[in-house]
């Protein structure tokens, strides 16, 4: 049995990490974490939460090809809303993934 | 000038999963599945009274494959054949689909496949003919009664907006203008409600969202309740459109489509003589989204 995680997904060029269950998308634990990416329709469609795989491996779920291409997959791109971990993960994070790490305002306490 | 379409009649949407689907369309959305042919389900609102509004087709990417107007009256396909021969639109006849007669088929300036029918099987609602209450009782889901509009997106805007004037005689009800006065997003109708479609700026063919009508604030608020117990992703809402005045659930499905709950009960009914209203595009927050006053960061870049 191969192992079910959790997994930890690190983010470049910032170094912060989320830990993302073998069962949810990787959009999810970066949300649940409290920090922030752009992202849009959730359901593979829009293409919006693109983000690229610089090591490890994922599962892809059910994408749209006309927003992700059998080519972007094999050069590392995924869906951040459909894509699980198989492994950690090392993500770049890209100017149009919008990252922001979690605010102070999100908990202050 | 007569009206001369009834309504948006159809719209067909692509899903990535049909099965998985058309159980969020049933039993989430809470839209009759009138029929399954193969890969395309045919589904409509409980108060619909042809055989379908709605096809879902399982494809291997989301957005809409095409859409379709009724015609008021069987005269009024001679006439469009007439208007499209006159504007050198090309076209092709499709002699029948599912459940449905003639159809004109055409590429609009858009680039959707739009199409003009008159005939479509006549099922009746779920209610009876004789004697009928007021609504049905024991329906799923949000259950709106009706597929209200639909909004689209144009590389040109001011082309396809006048294509749906000039050739299809739609009329305008509300635009957004930018600074040198062109008009970059617009709502067109024929039914005396605020739009049949809508057009705003971004790729040939894409599909910004369907909207399916509610008919009071309670039932908006039920709509986000079901949505949120089923962990549906909002995208917006509930709340209110500055242009239309309608209020507003945006929201989508399981393969990425943009859906809405539109409640036109806050909206104007139009009359032969109402003039098209001004939106300047500085204010374009408040003219979408009343309340939050700005655009979100999906609106204008997120679409199938």
């Amino acid at each position: 049995m191969a192992a079910a995680g959790p997994y930890a997904v690190t983010f470049s060029p910032f170094g912060d990490t989320v830990v993302c269950r073998r069962d949810e998308a990787v959009l999810t634990a970066i949300l649940r974490s409290g920090a922030r990416v752009v992202f849009g329709c959730r359901g593979g469609g829009c293409g919006t939460c693109k983000m690229r795989l610089i090591s490890g491996q994922v599962e892809h779920g059910r994408c749209s090809v006309a927003v992700l291409s059998h080519q972007e997959k094999q050069a590392g791109s995924f869906l951040s809303c459909q894509a699980r971990p198989l492994s950690d993960l090392t993500v770049e994070l890209a100017a149009a993934n919008g990252y922001r790490r979690r605010s102070p305002a999100y908990w202050p306490f | 000038m007569p009206y001369r379409i009834s309504r948006l009649g159809t719209v067909e949407i692509r899903s990535l999963d049909l099965d998985r689907d058309l159980d969020y369309y049933v039993n989430v959305l809470g839209l009759q599945l009138t029929a399954r042919e193969g890969r395309t389900a045919y589904l409509k609102g409980w108060d619909e009274r042809h055989a379908y509004s709605l096809m879902l087709t399982e494809a291997d990417r989301a957005g809409m494959v095409r859409l379709a107007f009724r015609t008021v009256d069987p005269e009024d396909m001679d006439y469009y054949e007439n208007r499209l021969r006159k504007f050198s639109v090309k076209y092709d006849v499709i002699p029948e689909d599912y459940r449905r007669g003639r159809a004109l088929r055409f590429t609009a300036p858009s680039g959707h496949v739009v199409e003009l029918y008159n005939e479509m099987d006549y099922t009746g609602n779920v209610l009876p003919t004789v004697n009928p209450a007021p609504w049905p009782e024991g329906l799923k889901g949000i259950a709106p009664p009706r597929l209200d509009h639909t909004l689209v997106t144009a590389p040109e805007p001011p082309k396809a907006i006048q294509f749906f004037q000039e050739v299809l005689e739609f009329r305008v009800s509300e635009m957004l203008v930018n600074p040198e006065g062109v008009p970059i997003a617009a709502w067109l109708w024929q039914r005396p409600a605020p739009h049949d479609i809508a057009i705003v700026p971004g790729r040939a063919g894409g599909f910004h969202h369907a909207a399916f009508a509610v008919d009071s604030a309670e039932a908006l608020f039920r709509a986000a309740d079901i949505l949120t117990m089923h962990k549906a992703r909002i995208d917006y809402g509930p709340g209110r459109h500055g242009i239309t005045r309608g209020t507003t659930i945006y929201f989508f499905d399981p393969s990425g489509n943009r859906l809405e709950t539109f409640g036109g009960y806050t909206a104007y009914q139009m009359d032969p003589d109402c003039r098209a209203i001004k939106w300047t595009t500085d204010q374009i927050g408040p003219a979408v989204f009343y309340y939050s006053q700005e655009l979100n960061e999906t609106f204008l870049s997120v679409y199938t």
